[in-house]
């Protein structure tokens, strides 16, 4: 398992000049304002791993997978940009660059590093707040798909639908064959020349030897080659002609009465075919609005994807809520997809009678081969095989029309095969023939010969059809087992996932939402009315009862909460190469106490992940930053600059040092403003310590509260709690200073002092902050650890302590 | 049934290892599946192609013993 031990970004997205982030295997916690570039740091480790950043995919065409908009604008053609990722297991190492004409490569070319990176396509390494209800909104088709291809269940289904397709198609073959049909029409042949049944080689053989026995040539048939000796002694060459005729009739008869056993199978096909097609249009929008389900998906996609970013209808441009708008897409998507299936199922009624009039015209083909039919006396009948041919084609010139077709296809009655014409016609055929076998009535051994000829050529076909049905009902028949068992072993499977699937998210859940009447979150399978696995849904229990899908009765951040659990379980499940994470931003909807439950989570049950957590609330920020420090987190602020756009904040610690260092350069540079800015922001920290009140400022004006105004705030709080802490801190003393005086728009100008003006700035300003912070557990007072008893406020380790007003 | 999590591939295997012990399946028509998958070679036109070519050997078999006798 892989942690990153350091990451060095330049040229990507946001971040102009290199940005090191050296993490050591440690988990950081990194708060940005919005466009301070943060998220930067997200699409770069997306594109490291995906060759592509999802989100950016949507702002540009073609198949660049939103690398066209990765490079940052500002960085010369000439300059590679890169994301280089320094691994705990060092042989990991790689630099990913990707040049001017977004030709990307990869330094790491071990087969290390290729194994690691081909495992890490199935992992989780990243969740943003758009992604988090992506599972959870999905189609319940669409779910399956997506856990299928995270947990290598794709080859799965791949496998089952391969095994289910080829056993319909071995059957499809099967039934379009109608070999009971084949088998009967040579069956007549053996009957009316043989004069008895000749199912088996013995009865063939009895047969033959009775229709020889008046011949008198002193064989006895027990095998086919003995029949073919007969022939062979009794074939007489004058007679070929004759033979021929009566061969071609014979086949005639046989092909005929084989097309006259399969009208009935034509008609009820086309019947069936047709029964469905009328449902279909007969309300025509169904058909129209069909056409709108690739639409509809799009624009699921669209939503999905976050093309749309707030909660407005893309096309009608009316505000929207985006959950409402996925909801109701899918709702209509499951409508259309009904109907499609609908469709479906005409076509492939379609497909099976195309298949049988396959099977017919091919019999037609071949029998038009036969060289008689160039024979003038044979024209009538040449005639009449063709008109079936083109009877049998009409149906299939009406399976070719659309659905959405102005006119229907034909009614049944009115698209009909004579079966009573042909089946006189194939009668003719056969009396034809035996007429013509019986005209040499005096030459006995031309009728036996031709008789025997025809029988026992029926009789082979007959038996190569019925092994034909043989071999192929046993390969139908494996199949079908194969599946059966398949299905068993994959929903084994499936099932044995699914269970320790829903439990993590379940657990995940109900650790955010404790107390609350949803219990017992589980992934289950369903299945369609051929018991096929067709989707997977979330069920839940909801004041004891089960309930299916959450987005029609959880809130928003409910369903957030839920995707945040599945992203958490997936990790759990799927990530087995590399041991971090990334998520960004996920906790918007989120309120306090949700907040808080799950920064526990994830300090409690993910402690053994390295988490690259990145928000812009400066409260989540706080809240996670008291909790994680003591567990070995890193701190880190972004900002952003036009000079070299992504780049760290400064923290308090740092510029400490880089103001005391300018003390001792006595460098007045800009020491003004780094003394107001870093006193800002242990105000802001005093602040919140003690709740001093400030006024509501709406999202990031309450980030950017200026010192006069945070002075003001903990002056008047102390004031009213205690004169003691109010003596000492004496923040009058800090207000009249020069660059506490002003407001926002003064940020970042100049001061005049001289460094002396500046050194006794400088420790009336460090007397004040020591009034608040303890030197030896390292921690400000704060309400946090009141003394109820004592009533006083004070440090972590209690020896810095000052009355405090209940 | 084992509560063991498999992969994707596990089921497979596993499924293909055993194949043969099925009850009723045509053990030719199981040997070329097997050997497809184990060849990386099952895809549905060669699934096709293996079925027709057994189909065609069958048959050829079944007629050379029949023409023997």
């Amino acid at each position: 398992m892989a942690k990153i031990k350091s990451i060095n970004i330049s040229g990507i997205r946001g971040i102009k000049d290199p940005l090191p982030l050296n993490l050591n295997n440690r988990s950081i916690l990194i708060f940005g304002e919005n466009g301070s570039g943060k998220s930067s740091l997200t699409d770069a480790i997306e594109w490291y791993y995906l060759d592509g950043v999802k989100h950016l995919v949507s702002e540009e065409t073609g198949v660049t997978k939103g690398r066209g908009s990765l490079r940052n604008l500002f960085i010369p053609e000439s300059e590679d940009a890169f994301v280089n990722i320094q691994y705990s297991n060092n042989k990991l190492n790689a630099t990913k660059t990707i040049d001017s004409s977004l030709r990307a490569s990869t330094s790491n070319t071990t087969d290390n590093f290729k194994d690691y990176f081909l495992a890490t396509q199935s992992e989780n390494l990243i969740l943003r707040y758009r992604d988090l209800v992506e599972f959870i909104i999905a189609t319940p088709g669409k779910k399956l798909e997506k856990l299928q291809n995270i947990i290598g269940f794709s080859a799965v289904a791949d496998v089952r639908g391969l095994l289910k397709k080829s056993a319909g198609r071995i059957a499809r073959n099967i039934r379009s064959s109608n070999y009971d049909n084949q088998k009967n029409a040579q069956y007549t042949v053996v009957l009316v020349n043989l004069g008895q049944n000749a199912y088996t080689d013995d009865q063939l053989f009895a047969g033959a030897n009775l229709l020889i026995k008046p011949l008198q040539i002193g064989k006895d048939i027990k095998s086919h080659k003995d029949i073919q000796d007969v022939l062979k002694a009794i074939e007489t060459k004058e007679d070929t002609a004759l033979l021929e005729q009566i061969s071609f009739y014979t086949k005639v008869g046989e092909n005929l009465t084989e097309i006259v056993g399969n009208i009935d199978s034509i008609h009820s096909s086309y019947k069936t075919f047709h029964t469905i097609y009328t449902e279909l249009r007969k309300d025509p929008e169904n058909i129209q609005r069909l056409q709108l389900l690739a639409l509809l998906k799009e624009g699921q996609s669209v939503l999905k994807n976050d093309v749309v970013q707030d909660d407005y209808c893309p096309l009608c441009l009316q505000e929207k809520s985006k959950i409402e708008l996925i909801k109701e897409l899918n709702e209509r998507i499951k409508e259309l997809e009904e109907l499609e299936a609908k469709k479906d199922k005409l076509e492939e009624q379609g497909q099976k009678l195309k298949d049988i009039l396959r099977v017919n015209v091919n019999t037609i083909d071949g029998l038009l081969k036969e060289k008689l039919f160039k024979e003038e006396q044979q024209a009538g009948l040449l005639e009449k095989v063709q008109q079936i041919k083109t009877s049998l084609n009409a149906f299939s010139a009406e399976l070719e029309k659309e659905s959405i077709a102005k006119d229907p296809i034909q009614e049944p009655s009115k698209i009909q095969i004579d079966k009573k014409e042909i089946s006189e016609l194939a009668k003719q055929a056969q009396d034809k023939a035996k007429a013509l076998t019986e005209s040499k009535g005096s030459n006995i051994k031309f009728q036996i010969y031709t008789k025997l000829f025809h029988a026992v050529t029926a009789y082979n076909q007959y038996q190569s059809i019925k092994r034909q049905e043989e071999i192929l009902t046993k390969q139908q028949i494996t199949f079908q087992l194969l599946f059966a068992d398949f299905i068993k072993k994959q929903e084994e499977a499936l099932n044995v996932f699914l269970k320790m699937f829903s439990a993590n998210i379940d657990e995940y859940y109900t650790t955010m939402n404790p107390n609350e009447k949803i219990e017992d979150i589980k992934l289950v399978p369903i299945k369609d009315r051929n018991d096929d696995l067709v989707g997977i849904t979330i069920e839940y229990g909801f004041f004891n009862e089960t309930k299916t899908p959450p987005i029609a009765y959880l809130s928003e951040s409910h369903i957030n909460c839920l995707g945040l659990s599945f992203f958490l379980a997936s990790v759990k499940a799927f990530n087995k190469q590399s041991d971090f994470f990334v998520l960004d931003d996920v906790i918007s909807s989120f309120d306090r106490p949700h907040r808080s439950r799950f920064a526990k989570l994830l300090a409690d049950k993910f402690g053994d992940y390295q988490i690259l957590l990145l928000t812009h609330e400066q409260g989540f920020f706080e809240l996670v930053a008291s909790d994680v420090k003591s567990k070995g987190w890193l701190i880190q602020d972004f900002k952003w600059s036009n000079e070299h756009g992504v780049e760290f904040e400064k923290s308090t610690t740092d510029m400490k040092e880089r103001i005391l260092k300018k003390f001792e350069d006595k460098d007045t540079d800009g020491l003004g403003n780094d003394i107001r800015v870093y006193t800002e922001k242990v105000m802001k920290e005093i602040a919140n310590n003690i709740e001093a009140r400030v006024a509501f400022r709406y999202n990031e004006i309450n980030e950017k509260r200026m010192a006069p105004e945070l002075l003001d705030a903990v002056h008047s709080r102390i004031s009213k709690k205690g004169n003691r802490l109010k003596d000492k801190a004496n923040i009058q003393k800090l207000k009249g200073m020069p660059m506490f005086i002003g407001n926002i728009t003064s940020h970042d100008s100049e001061f005049n002092e001289s460094i002396q003006d500046l050194a006794a700035i400088w420790k009336d300003i460090g007397n004040t902050i020591h009034t608040f912070y303890c030197d030896d557990c390292k921690k400000f007072i704060s309400i946090k650890y009141f003394d109820n008893v004592e009533n006083k406020i004070r440090c972590r380790c209690g020896k810095l302590a000052y009355d405090w007003k209940k | 049934m084992s509560d063991e999590i498999k992969s994707g591939k596990q089921v497979i295997d596993e499924f293909f290892a055993e194949i043969l012990n099925i009850e009723g399946v045509d053990k030719k028509t199981v040997e070329k599946l097997t050997s497809l998958y184990s060849e990386g070679k099952l895809t549905d036109t060669n699934i096709e192609n293996a079925m027709g070519q057994l189909f065609q050997e069958e048959l050829d078999t079944t007629e050379e013993k029949d023409g023997k006798d």
